[in-house]
């Protein structure tokens, strides 16, 4: 137990200690440029913010990155891992080189992507446009900023669910397929019988990381984007950011961080409790 | 025979097309990083450098790379060894007193789940209170916070698979708590050191929101350095490009043995069940 105790000490601490603060900022008028006394303000600054546009857009790409980049991330990693458990000889080489995006620092990839991306000196749009393209300006343009963002997302963390899911099709013994295959099953009968539902746990577990990250989504919008054009690409991490760090009112940015934290909990319990109902379900039906 | 030989060579050489173009972008930045000022702005752009030169890799040392790359050794080192020293006891009680899915290992571990903005506004009044704001003390404070959830949980799987009987034995010999964690569990466990702290490393020298929010002009890290670049309109990409490859080239090379971990824990957590 004493063994234990320097490190509960420290994480505790460090986790009360500044929650103190922003719990007490986020029920009071607090803003560190005006000199104004601090007042109680209860649930003023959760109404004001639940009143406003941003706070509804900014929910809404956080979303967007919850549940529309995550299920991409799964379904590219899902045909990556399979492509790669196809083949007979190296593998982990593939397997590494693949990894390689999600091993950046999240600031090397926003930069990457935005000089790639340029629409004036960036390769990518001169290829498109000596094809005969007449391509947009990606991120700073009004309609394509967000999914190129999402893409960017895209990129950086499919790795990560085909390593997860690679783990998992590893775990699958050859004399399965071996089985499959005496029984007359077909390719897409061995996926939609075996594969999918001994990868199950595993998709499920990428799914619950990855939509706990995607709350985390700040870098690359900050390289990439800045928010812009206008507010379009501000999710509530930068939204909370924006509020607490250039107009410095915490008040207002510690409320922010609390939603987010409750999102995220009902979230993940959600999700949680679906998945245990599923698989208790099944347990049920194959007894 | 011949089929599915030909059918292994479609599919290699598919991954190879979807591999170089998933890498382009990163191979584009290393190109640049060669390429003098003048040619950075060509459109159409070239791709090979024309005057290949490694002034860039200078510059950029002597305009903020150098300071970078000095404050994030010294932030991410010292707050790794601060992980591991206070992670490696903890870790040996919680995989010995604690069973493997239980409550107090999912409350450390769910520690390492919130988003760093939920944070970041409490520790901002804080070091301002404390008088920590922009100190290589209050980043390496907030970087053992964020890793040491993740230090003790890896390390706690680790001491699992090392059996009682050998601590039972140092014991028996008089064994003193200290001798039992030098001379016993630490070289049993040194993989897993070594995995923890390859790990809080990393983790720390790649994080950009903690250090842009509670540092100022004092410490500068390298994602913070990098991201100051960027404030003027057209960025010289040639120095900034340069300072990623010596920076976070090195990581890359951990890559083939971060896959191995990374399916190895994955295939236990789950596969073990």
């Amino acid at each position: 137990m004493i063994l234990l105790a320097p490190a509960l000490v420290f994480l505790t601490l460090m986790s009360i200690w500044p929650f103190g603060y922003l719990l007490y900022a986020s029920f009071t008028s607090y803003q560190l440029a005006i000199p104004i006394p601090i007042e109680w303000v209860g649930f003023d600054n959760f109404t004001k913010l639940m009143s406003g546009a941003r706070f509804w857009s900014s929910l809404g790409i956080t979303a967007i990155f919850a549940l529309v980049a995550v299920p991409l991330q799964i379904l590219a990693g899902l045909g990556l891992a399979m492509l790669i458990n196809s083949i007979s000889r190296g593998r982990e080489i593939y397997a590494s080189l693949f990894l390689i995006p999600m091993m950046l620092a999240p600031i090397i990839v926003g930069f990457s992507w935005n000089l790639f991306l340029n629409p004036i000196y960036g390769p990518l749009n001169a290829l498109l446009r000596s094809l005969g393209f007449q391509p947009p300006a990606w991120a700073q343009s009004p309609e394509w900023a967000l999914p190129t963002l999402v893409a960017v997302d895209i990129w950086q963390w499919t790795p990560l669910v085909m390593i997860i899911l690679l783990a998992g099709l590893r775990s699958i013994p050859a004399r399965v397929f071996e089985a499959a295959k005496v029984d007359g099953s077909n390719r897409v009968q061995t996926f939609v019988n075996i594969i999918l539902p001994m990868l199950a746990p595993y998709m499920v577990v990428a799914f619950v990381l990855r939509f706990i990250d995607s709350f985390k989504v700040f870098d690359i919008i900050y390289i990439l984007t800045r928010g812009g054009p206008g507010t379009s690409t501000q999710n509530l991490a930068y939204y909370t950011y924006d509020v607490g760090f250039s107009r410095f009112q915490f008040g207002s940015a510690g409320a922010l961080s609390i939603i987010q934290l409750v999102l995220l909990i009902i979230g993940t319990t959600v999700i949680l409790s679906a998945v245990r109902r599923r698989s208790a379900a099944s347990e049920g039906g194959s007894r | 025979m011949s089929r599915s030989l030909f059918n292994d060579f479609l599919r290699h050489f598919a991954l190879i097309v979807i591999l170089m173009a998933v890498l382009s972008p990163l191979l584009w930045l290393l190109l640049t990083a060669f390429k003098p000022y003048e040619e950075l702005f060509n459109n159409p752009p070239t791709i090979l450098p024309e005057s290949a030169t490694l002034v860039n890799f200078t510059e950029g040392w002597e305009i903020g790379g150098g300071k970078g790359i000095m404050d994030s050794l010294i932030v991410s080192s010292i707050s790794t060894v601060i992980c591991l020293i206070l992670g490696f006891p903890a870790s040996y009680a919680l995989a010995r007193r604690f069973p493997p899915h239980g409550q107090l290992s999912f409350t450390i571990l769910s520690l390492r789940m919130m988003p760093p903005i939920v944070p970041v506004i409490g520790f901002y009044l804080l070091f301002q209170e404390l008088s920590l704001f922009d100190t290589y003390t209050g980043l390496i404070i907030v970087y053992t916070f964020m890793n040491l959830p993740l230090v003790i949980w890896l390390l706690a799987e680790f001491m699992r698979q090392i059996p009682k009987s050998y601590e039972e034995a140092a014991r028996v010999d008089g064994a003193s708590w200290f001798q039992l964690f030098r001379d016993v569990l630490l070289p049993l466990s040194l993989p897993g050191v070594l995995t923890a702290g390859i790990l809080a490393m990393i983790f720390a020298w790649n994080e950009f929101l903690f250090s842009l929010v509670l540092t100022g002009d004092a410490v500068i890290t390298l994602p913070k350095a990098l991201a100051s670049f960027f404030l003027f309109q057209q960025p010289n990409w040639g120095q900034l490009g340069a300072i990623g490859i010596v920076a976070f080239g090195p990581l890359l090379l951990l890559s083939y043995y971060m896959q191995r971990l990374l399916i190895r824990s994955f295939s236990i957590e789950l596969g073990g069940r």
